[in-house]
């Protein structure tokens, strides 16, 4: 086979001209290398957080807003709210009609271990959630384990801390049992969770969808129980005056605040949950609430990723630069090709003059189109890792997980290099087969 | 300029090479423009006032020691009168949320109580009676609410009919002369409001939001387990005043603290994907002039090199290595030229793309220009040693046989 014997004329003419050489394989890498960065951040900024179950876990939205107006407008369709009041959470929970269903609201409070004094608390935040939401975002537990039904009906003061906390207050122990101070109120330490890092984060809705997990989570109902609500911080609407600002007024009125998650045994079975919405929707019409057009949804994983904009347009543009730069690359190293073979015009010609076809030219060139290609794919591999750590750096504020390209990427960036090098290389590479033997003979 | 037409010609006789450069800068430039233009626009959005005398304010968020209404604004009032009593300290206030803070509140807004009416959203914030003097705001008409006509509120629980409105609000609805407003009724959220004054300039809490520049101030002390306070040091003391009032406060068992944020820290804060944006842009740019001029560098070379007998003969029958020069930086100028025009139409066709589907402006023509001004340069610039090479060349090569 000649295609060996190609390779390294190849390396040898690569070797010849090393400022060329490493003038298009620098551009080529160049290339690659960005249009990797910005490829890796936005798929995983747009990556499917939960993929096991991303078309069975649903955010439930109903239409319970104000008779006399949508609560928003979006290109003439009316948006219903993505939250949903006390009350309706409440009913929903009570029916428990998914496999698993949960409410989703933050918070934030001092916290402190039973040894340290009220100067040492920090100002944490917390997940308001129900005891199905581990199991339904499958979160991962170091020690312990969710709290009971009864404990989630009650609102127990119980709670569960991810993994940097508990290293915080307790060394990294078994903490299971010991209790911590929030605000005033001394609460069990019911689990530790592991290592977790969802991308993006639907559960609190699009605000916190590239922001790490909040560090502590506490039963919903102990939160309510102790009105525990940061008002200042969390999201809350409302289309009705409120009369005093007791937390009972708050929590009879009409005012939004809670994610509300579902999780059902197979994506097939939304039909039967939408009905069952439907149904209640219905119910609370005929008790006097729910004024307008029954536009209730749910929307799977997937779908509320795109229905509350988590994935910034933003992103797309930098890919669509990336590429466009990528072009300007291949169009350089396109014509420094051209450069190199017509420099080699003497070469061709002496091969062609002694019986070289055409297509043997082409083949040599190729292969050498080829090894730039693929020299430059991996030094575009090697760029794109240290342009990922200075993305790392410079985008401090979104998690380190973004910047990791995944196994896929890594092969798809090489071979990239490769194709689109290969065919920039089409058109020297026909521009050098066409040389004529007699031409360049004369000369030499 | 009698160097033209042989230019031309030899650029119609071999094309390809001069092609591909031409495409090449036609794509950077189309990436430029867009680059350039993302950059101004992101940074547009950086350096917006705010409407307040930001070098002297700082804000925090702390929590009330009771549950009880009427204690809760007791203390609340006590804790802005300790403050306000620190050396320090010029004045404070206490607010739902303030410009370029993380979160805020809006309002329905019309002229009238109907739905046809209220037909635009407004950013509503809610102060005491030193609100405007803190926040260091202009009152350019009307006059600002007095310690009596500013109601305590739990939550927004409180019946107020009187409102504070920025100078963007008032020419939003009276665009003929915004003075009209003051005294006049306006609605928010179906609630009748008085206009009391106007505010030169207090933006919402979300920039490149469409209502950005209108916003209302209403006269209430908002009071929750989380109030948001604004200090207005005195010049010079931003620091000082940071550390007195923190110190102050903890004072009180059950004190929680958050947040205590100047306004250089809320804006970095506030902008951190815009700024990493930017950066990003600049690298590309980098990246991008740092291409063409290797380009054209690569390309300006071979073609000599591939000239050199050609240029001996010119010297040889009579031509000065200026003439030399000046045909090589005008062959250069023509390609770039191409590559331009080319650039601008692609440009203009990528930027109707972006208009199109991420709701950018479209790009002014002035900066068409300027780019395409800075691409001609450094193509000149790429060109010079080439061209100073080939100048060099003897015109004894004529007389060789290769």
């Amino acid at each position: 086979m000649l295609i060996g014997y190609y390779f390294k004329l190849a390396w040898l003419s690569l070797k010849k001209t090393p400022l060329l050489s490493v003038l298009m394989i620098g551009t080529i890498a160049m290339g690659i290398a960005a249009t990797m960065i910005t490829s890796t951040v936005s798929i995983m900024m747009a990556q499917d957080p939960l993929p096991e179950k991303s078309d069975r876990v649903f955010s439930v939205r109903l239409s319970s807003w104000s008779p006399d107006k949508a609560y928003q407008l979006a290109k003439g369709e009316e948006v219903i709210p993505p939250m949903l009041t006390y009350m309706d959470t409440m009913n929903l929970l009570e029916d428990s009609k998914g496999l698993r269903q949960s409410a989703a609201v933050m918070y934030k409070s001092m916290v402190r271990s039973e040894s340290q004094t009220d100067k040492e608390a920090k100002m944490l935040r917390f997940n308001s959630v129900n005891n199905d939401f581990f199991a339904m975002f499958n979160v991962p537990f170091l020690y312990g384990a969710p709290w009971s039904d009864l404990a989630d009906r009650e609102g127990a003061a119980l709670v569960i801390l991810d993994r940097q906390t508990n290293d915080r207050l307790f060394s990294g122990a078994n903490s299971v049992g010991q209790h911590v101070f929030i605000g005033k109120h001394l609460a069990r330490i019911v689990g530790v969770i592991d290592s977790w890092s969802p991308l993006p984060q639907v559960f609190h809705g699009p605000h916190h969808a590239h922001n790490l997990p909040f560090p502590l989570f506490t039963p919903f109902q102990f939160q309510v129980n102790n009105n525990l609500l940061s008002k200042g911080e969390m999201g809350w609407q409302c289309w009705a005056p409120l009369g005093d600002g007791t937390l009972e007024t708050f929590l009879a009125s009409e005012c939004v605040w809670i994610r509300y998650w579902v999780e059902l045994e197979a994506a097939t079975q939304r039909g039967d949950y939408m009905d069952y919405i439907n149904a209640y929707v219905e119910e609370q019409k005929s008790g006097g609430r729910f004024a307008r057009e029954n536009l209730s949804k749910i929307f799977n994983i997937t779908e509320s990723l795109i229905e509350d904009h988590v994935v910034e347009d933003d992103d797309f543009i930098a890919v669509w630069l990336a590429a466009a730069f990528l072009v300007a690359c291949l169009l350089n190293c396109m014509g420094l090709m051209l450069i190199k073979f017509y420099g080699k015009g003497a070469e061709v010609g002496l091969r062609r003059a002694v019986g070289a076809s055409k297509q043997h030219i082409a083949m040599q060139f190729g292969c050498e189109t080829v090894l730039i290609g693929v020299l430059g794919g991996f030094l575009g591999l090697a760029l794109a890792q240290l342009g990922l750590r200075i993305t790392a750096d410079i985008f401090a504020h979104l998690p380190a997980g973004l910047m990791q390209m995944s196994l896929p990427l890594v092969v798809m960036t090489v071979v990239l290099a490769v194709l689109s090098s290969t065919l920039f290389g089409l058109w020297p590479i026909y521009r050098a087969a066409q040389t004529q033997p007699s031409a360049q003979l004369k000369s030499l | 300029m009698n160097d033209l037409k042989p230019i031309l010609n030899t650029l119609w006789r071999a094309k390809s090479a001069p092609l591909l450069l031409i495409l090449q800068i036609a794509v950077t430039f189309t990436i430029l423009v867009n680059a350039v233009y993302l950059i101004i626009q992101k940074e547009a959005l950086l350096i917006e006032p705010s409407g307040l005398d930001e070098d002297v304010i700082f804000t925090f968020q702390t929590n009330v020691q009771s549950s009880e209404p009427e204690e809760m604004i007791a203390l609340v009032k006590q804790d802005l009168r300790d403050i306000r009593s620190l050396s320090s300290v010029e004045n404070v206030t206490v607010m739902n949320a303030f410009p370029l803070s993380d979160w805020g509140s809006y309002a329905l807004t019309g002229l009238g109580p109907t739905d046809e009416d209220m037909n635009i959203y407004t950013g509503y914030y809610t102060g005491d009676e030193h609100a405007i003097d803190t926040m260091g705001l202009e009152l350019i008409a009307g006059e600002a609410p007095t310690e009596g006509e500013v109601q305590d509120s739990i939550d927004f629980s409180a019946n107020v009919t009187q409102a504070i409105v920025s100078k963007g609000f008032a020419e939003r609805f009276y665009p003929d002369d915004w003075r009209a407003i003051l005294g006049t009724t306006v609605y928010l959220n179906y609630e009748p409001y008085i206009v009391k004054g106007v505010v030169k300039e207090l933006k919402s809490v979300w920039p490149g939001w469409y209502s950005h520049a209108n916003t209302v101030l209403v006269p209430l002390r908002h009071i929750s387990n989380n109030y948001k306070v604004l200090v207005r040091a005195r010049a010079g003391d931003l620091e000082l005043a940071k550390l007195q009032v923190v110190e102050l406060l903890m004072k009180t068992p059950g004190r929680h603290l958050d947040k205590v944020m100047d306004y250089q820290q809320m804006r970095e804060d506030k902008f951190k994907s815009e700024t990493a944006a930017i950066k990003t842009l600049y690298w590309v740019i980098v990246g991008l002039v740092l291409l063409t001029l290797l380009g054209i560098f690569g390309q300006a070379r071979f073609t000599i090199v591939k000239r050199r007998k050609q240029i001996g003969t010119r010297r040889a029958l009579g031509a000065s290595r200026g003439d030399i020069l000046r045909y090589c930086m005008t062959e250069n100028a023509i390609v770039t030229f191409i590559g331009i025009v080319l650039g601008v139409i692609c440009a203009l066709l990528a930027n109707v793309q972006l208009v199109n589907h991420f709701d950018m402006a479209p790009v002014p023509v002035i900066y068409l220009l300027q780019v395409a001004g800075v691409i001609l340069i450094v193509g000149q610039l790429a060109v010079c040693q080439p061209a100073w090479m080939a100048a060099r060349v003897s015109p004894a090569l004529a007389t060789r046989s290769v």
